[in-house]
């Protein structure tokens, strides 16, 4: 399969927010959300089109690895987008994100486009976070927003392709070098 | 369990209608059973098959048991094994990784677990040759070791492990993509192999340490050093600071490789640790870095080797970051004593050490990673695979399901064995601890227990050894261990620097736990090195880096040195014993420290007071925390630094002060600047590992900002910034003067009042000037008292409880506050607070606070900003005064409130400056006293004519708004005769010359002001021009609404059109610092 660009993600948040139950949703259709089942993966790609350009997505989740922190540096500076995820069933999960965001400026790449998600938005009865305060969070630290859920797949699938083509206007716009092969490397490009 | 109710060929008829059931399962595995042969045709149906079993496993690990059962009876993973050795393509592939992946991150019962960890299915699959030049493939792979890595416990170690077989696939498997170009894998087998260390189990650790540790460590330490080296070919083809992407992504791939290693230290596995230690010693730290520091020409050509700079570079990066204690102590023995051997060039002939010199060496590794694995006896063999189906059915209820090779002895015999090793690390723990202050006990301790193994430790790395290190099993202690259980002694890792010790054969010293190195050892300060009794302490290292703190060329190696000490003397590693026999211990004693030290560090700062010099801001920071690290320690009482020092570092001060003179001048933009850098040496305090990933510090220093390089990180450029730069080198040296002589700063911040108000206090506002005020922001509307103090902007509620009290809500400092009037409502102000160091700092930040404050009627409104004026004013004049008096500089007369006589702007100016002329005169109208609301209203008919021209002039202002910079230097007629006209009103005023008149000037001009002055550079910069005409002396200070940060790219543009209106090419570049237009009139009347 050939592709233009090859984009990495990483997928942070709390744990439980959902973060593997998105990959999986996003990367693999095939697996139908069920009432009675929760699956999740740590690893997906997934091919998708922008601009009439084939651009490959690799997700990549740092579950499990925040003890060390060359992991947690290096996967932040491997990554071109980042989606950072919190339940808006549990507020503390919302109220941790600027330890996130703040991990995640001080290692990333200042270019990285970072998307925020409200997951779990089918659980209305149950919100404790409001739409508003995610979307004046996002505001505030410049992020995109959106909220989602991996059960009902609402916006799973905005969230991943409105990252890319937030990476990709970057791109066009020059403020990503493509040269850089940590985040674009493309070698299997044919 | 299941009912066979149906016949297999009936079952294909029905097809199980709900997709979660063991019914599914057991029609899958008859899809399977059909299909095992892989063909164009079944492709797709087995990779739906393969997802569709992940699914059905994990709901069924969920919700039904039976499904487990059914796909143990029927072993299934034997069938992904099948499909897998007919090499069946990416599709499928993938879809089997990705099934396997499905499976271990979701299943959530153990004994789900052990079924599909048993009868080592899963390690044949590690094992097995995939396509790995297919990414997918090889990122599916990796992440499915990852994700089994972070399954790994005491529990489900022997299913991965085999100790008898020298047997542990994911590790040795995974440890293959080490150096993989793809930066995921390598993460990603970094993440297993810190996974895998953790894992408490003494015979695994055995395994590692023994079987993998040396292979391992030595192409991973190759690595890393083939990595420094290619860090510096690229700044020299990447020397442009403009496209240094792939410099900065190699620092931060070395920082990275450093993290990982400090990542396996604080594991605390004290056997690995060793080799680890050993290795980045010997083979990368010491003959890579250090050698390059000294290492003359001749020497270079046949030894690979880095320049200076990133020698120091990448030392004091292993300084910031690693703080294992053997290692940093080992290193900066060396540093600062010298080798043991380089030292005495001759060698006793008794030496155990007979290559000398070259036993340190970068070299590349003898055998790949993969062949040294080999080599050392790792089980490269497949696995039988028994179907011992009946026996799982039986154990399974047992929870652990022990089919892989052991016997039920061998199992029992393992459960007791971490405890020992938990024991065992526990006891060597205290040990540590106990020893803390000295711990050469328990190192020479360690030192000197040797084991055989440890001959062959130290030997196959070496480079000269061509032939790798193939051990009989019974030689090594792990061979041993099978059969003795006390032979966890013999892990106990020694030094190889040990065998240096004159008299101790291995022999000897193979005795262990033997503490006779410390009779022998010298009575310096040591750390791992054990030196003969005759060494002679060499300071040639040390002496390189003093020498390397000279600026007069160039700082960047100054930079480094000063932070390598900087981190040395911080790492809590470093044994203070070394420190201290050197000086470099912050001690109380003036005695004690290193003169020589002092004294470049006194030159640093000397060369940074100079006019012309190449020493960064951040380096004479650097110097100073550096200094102040040495000799002061926090406590009051006399200064440790000797008299010599003392009087040096005066003079530096003294000429700091002096260098600062040149540039002061009693206006606003020096004041702005003198704070702004105050503000920012007090609330940035200099990050040291942040500074340190700063890629471009290895590339050669500039001075253009047009670089976006931080001021501090490069060389001045232009007169602001050398202003900039000179009031920060005074009030740093200014700064640490005080504290090496413990003196009190009694004179900065230029004003204590400014944060003398706080939020939510209750204030006795009985007899202070309120104005009532609605505030109006974007989500509400409040109802607010505004007062205005001597350098605050405080907004009240009134106090429920006391009459005449109010409760602050809301406090910024006044200088933050910016206004603009609300040109469709007279009675409304926008104020915009910035948030204090908004303008010092850079990026674009959020306003404290952005709102519309309406007042009752237009004359409040108008008070309410003279007033904010007002008290700015006379707080800046305050201000500059203290400024003069730190300099020592004579008080410049007080520019008491005064009028300048009003002329008509036509006979003051020729046309196309009127605006300017008629600016200045309203800076007459310096009220002292507050005007209260009651004084202005007796004069409404004049503010109301005022009111009217506001309009008229807001209209003319309409069109400069919209102007490009260029056309509004020639201000619009229109303007011009508005002014005039309101020139005329001001003259009618000023010639009643009642006190209240003088209120109402202020009033008309601030109409004016505002109305002609609302924004845009057009304003600011005329006014420039006017006020070097006028007062050469004082350029005018527009100031707040563009931050210097931000308008760093503009100096350029705009310096063309400035060099031809002004002779100086100082006053243009100022107004960039700067800001609201409306203090102008002030400012030039100040002067």
């Amino acid at each position: 399969m050939s592709y233009a660009y090859l984009f990495k993600y990483i997928i942070i948040g709390d744990t439980g927010v959902g973060k593997s139950c998105l990959l999986l949703q996003f990367t693999d259709k095939r697996f139908q959300p069920v009432h009675d089942l929760t699956i999740g993966v740590e690893f997906g790609a997934r091919m998708i089109t922008i601009d009439s350009k084939q651009i490959k997505l690799q997700i990549w989740d740092t579950a499990g690895q925040e003890s060390f922190r060359s992991i947690t540096r290096s996967y932040y500076r491997g990554a071109a987008g980042a989606l950072l995820v919190y339940d808006i069933t549990r507020r503390d999960t919302f109220n941790h994100l600027t330890t996130w965001l703040e991990d995640a400026r001080q290692h990333s790449s200042s270019n990285m486009v970072i998307m925020l998600i409200g997951n779990k938005s089918d659980l209305e009865a149950r919100r404790e976070v409001k739409r508003e305060e995610g979307e004046s969070f996002a505001r505030e630290h410049g992020l995109i927003f959106m909220e989602t859920s991996a059960k009902t797949a609402a916006n799973v699938e905005e969230a991943f392709i409105d990252t890319a083509k937030e990476i990709y206007k970057k791109i066009q716009e020059g403020v990503f070098d493509i040269n850089n092969e940590v985040l674009f490397e493309n070698w299997f490009l044919c | 369990m299941f009912q066979r109710q149906r016949n297999w060929w009936t079952e294909v008829i029905w097809k199980p209608k709900k997709a979660h059931s063991l019914e599914q399962l057991r029609y899958h595995h008859y899809i399977l059973t059909k299909n095992a042969v892989v063909t164009d045709q079944n492709r797709s149906l087995l990779v739906e098959t393969l997802r569709s079993i992940a699914e059905i496993l994990i709901w069924g690990d969920q919700n039904d048991s039976t499904v487990f059962d059914f796909f143990l009876e029927k072993n299934m993973l034997l069938f992904f094994l099948k499909i897998l050795n007919q090499n069946p393509g990416t599709y499928v592939c993938v879809q089997l990784l990705q099934t396997l992946n499905i499976l271990f991150e979701n299943i959530r019962h153990e004994t789900s677990l052990y079924y599909l960890l048993s009868n080592n299915h899963v390690n044949s699959i590690i094992i097995h040759k995939f396509d790995f030049s297919n990414e997918e493939i090889l990122a599916y792979y990796i992440s499915f070791l990852k994700t089994l890595s972070l399954k790994l416990n005491l529990h489900v170690i022997n299913f991965f492990f085999n100790e008898r077989k020298n047997d542990y696939a994911l590790y040795t498997e995974a440890l293959k993509f080490f150096d993989h170009k793809e930066n995921m894998v390598r993460i990603a087998v970094r993440t297993l192999t810190l996974n895998v260390f953790r894992v408490n189990d003494k015979a695994m650790l055995n395994f590692i340490v023994n079987k993998t540790a040396n292979a391992y460590f030595c192409n991973l330490i190759w690595y890393i050093g083939n990595h420094a080296i290619e860090l510096e070919k690229c700044s020299i083809t990447e020397s442009d600071h403009l496209h240094c992407g792939r410099l900065k992504d190699l620092v931060a791939d070395h920082l990275d490789h450093l993290h990982y290693i400090n990542d396996i230290l604080c594991l605390n596995i004290v056997e690995l640790n060793e080799i680890l230690t050993d290795f980045l010693l010997d083979r990368l730290i010491i003959p890579l870095y250090l050698y390059s520091l000294v290492t003359d020409d001749t020497a270079k050509e046949n030894k690979p080797h880095i320049c200076k700079l990133f020698a120091l570079y990448l030392i004091s990066q292993i300084f910031l970051i690693i703080k294992h204690p053997p290692l940093v102590s080992t290193l900066t023995d060396v540093i600062l004593q010298g080798e043991e051997l380089t030292s005495s060039p001759v060698q006793s002939p008794s030496s155990p050490r007979k290559h000398g010199y070259g036993v340190r060496s970068f070299t590349a590794p003898a055998d790949s990673l993969e062949q040294a694995l080999l080599a050392c006896g790792i089980n490269n063999e497949g696995y039988t695979i028994t179907n011992r189906l009946n026996d799982l059915a039986r154990q399974r209820s047992r929870h652990v399901a022990n089919s892989k090779f052991y016997t039920k002895a061998g199992n029992q015999e393992k459960k007791w064995r971490p405890d020992e090793a938990r024991q065992k690390a526990r006891r060597e723990e205290t040990e540590n601890d106990v020893n803390v202050p000295e711990n050469d006990v328990t190192l020479s301790e360690n030192d000197v227990s040797f084991s055989e193994n440890d001959v062959i430790r130290s030997e196959s790395p070496k480079g000269a050894l061509s032939d790798s290190c193939p051990v009989p099993m019974n030689d090594t202690p792990l061979g041993q261990v099978t059969g003795d259980d006390d032979d966890g002694d013999g892990l106990m890792m020694t030094k190889e620097t040990s065998n240096e010790v004159k008299g101790f054969t291995t022999e000897e010293s193979a005795i262990p736990n033997s503490v006779k190195v410390s009779d022998v050892a010298p009575p310096l300060p040591k750390s791992l090195l054990v030196r003969p009794a005759e060494f002679k302490p060499s300071r040639m290292y040390f002496q390189t880096l003093i020498k390397s703190l000279d600026c007069s060329h160039d700082d960047r190696e100054a930079l480094f040195t000063l932070c390598l000490f900087h981190s040395l003397i911080k790492n809590q590693g470093v044994d203070p014993d070394l420190l201290r026999y050197i000086g470099l211990f912050p001690s109380q004693q003036s005695d004690n420290y290193n003169d020589d030290l002092i004294q470049a560090l006194i030159k640093i700062m000397e060369q940074a007071s100079k006019h012309v010099n190449k020493v960064r801001l951040v380096t004479l920071q650097m110097s100073v925390i550096l200094l102040k690290q040495l000799v002061y320690n926090g406590h009051p009482g006399q200064s440790v630094l000797k008299d010599v020092h003392l009087a040096l570092l005066e003079n530096v001060r003294e000429s700091c002060t002096l260098e600062l003179r040149n540039y002061y001048k009693s206006d606003d933009i020096f004041l702005d600047m003198f704070e702004a850098e105050y503000r920012q040496m007090k609330v940035k305090p200099l990050n040291v590992e942040h500074l340190m990933m700063d890629a471009s510090l290895l590339l050669p220093v500039t001075a253009t900002p047009l670089t976006g390089i931080e001021f501090s990180k490069r060389l001045a450029c232009g007169e602001v910034e050398h202003t900039q730069r000179t009031v920060r080198v005074f009030l740093m040296v200014r700064e640490l003067s005080l504290t090496v002589r413990r003196e009190p700063e009694r004179q900065l911040p230029l004003s204590k009042v400014e944060y003398s108000v706080k939020e939510n206090e209750v204030l006795d506002l009985n007899n202070s000037d309120l104005i009532s005020c609605t505030v109006v922001d974007e989500n509400r509307t409040l109802r607010r008292f505004l007062v205005i103090d001597e350098a605050q902007f405080i907004l009240v509620e009134p106090d429920t409880t006391r009459l005449g009290w109010g409760v602050v809500k809301f406090v910024a400092l006044l200088q933050d506050v910016e206004i603009s009037p609300d040109k469709y409502d007279s009675r409304s102000l926008f104020i915009t607070i910035h948030q204090p160091f908004a303008r010092s700092t850079r990026g674009p930040r959020r306003p404290l606070m952005t709102a519309k404050f309406m007042f009752d009627d237009y004359v409040r409104c108008m008070s309410a900003k003279q007033r904010l004026h007002r008290r700015r004013t006379s707080l800046r004049h305050i201000k500059l005064q203290r400024i003069a008096q730190l300099l020592e500089v004579p008080i410049m007369a007080s520019p008491a409130p005064h009028f300048f006589p009003i002329t008509p702007p036509s006979f003051s100016q020729p046309s196309i400056a009127s605006p300017q002329g008629f600016r200045s005169h309203p800076g007459g109208a310096v009220a002292v006293s507050d005007i209260s609301l009651d004084k202005s209203l007796s004069h409404e008919k004049t503010i109301d004519e005022s009111a009217n021209i506001e309009v008229s002039a807001d209209t003319a202002m309409k069109d400069h708004r919209m102007a490009a910079p260029e056309s509004c230097l020639h201000p619009s007629q229109t303007s011009g005769d508005q002014a005039r006209a309101l020139a005329s009103v001001l003259d009618i005023s000023d010639q009643r010359k009642t006190p209240e008149s003088d209120d109402v000037i202020e009033l008309a001009s601030d109409v004016l002001d505002t109305s002609s002055w609302s924004d845009g550079m057009s304003s600011e910069h005329s006014g420039a021009a006017l006020s070097d005409r006028k007062y050469p002396s004082a350029p005018a200070t527009p100031r707040g609404q563009r931050r210097f940060g931000n308008s760093e790219f503009h100096i350029v543009e705009w310096r063309v059109s400035d060099l031809n209106r002004n002779n100086s090419m100082s006053e243009p570049s100022l107004f960039l610092q700067a800001s609201e237009g409306n203090d102008l009139q002030e400012d030039s009347k100040t002067s």
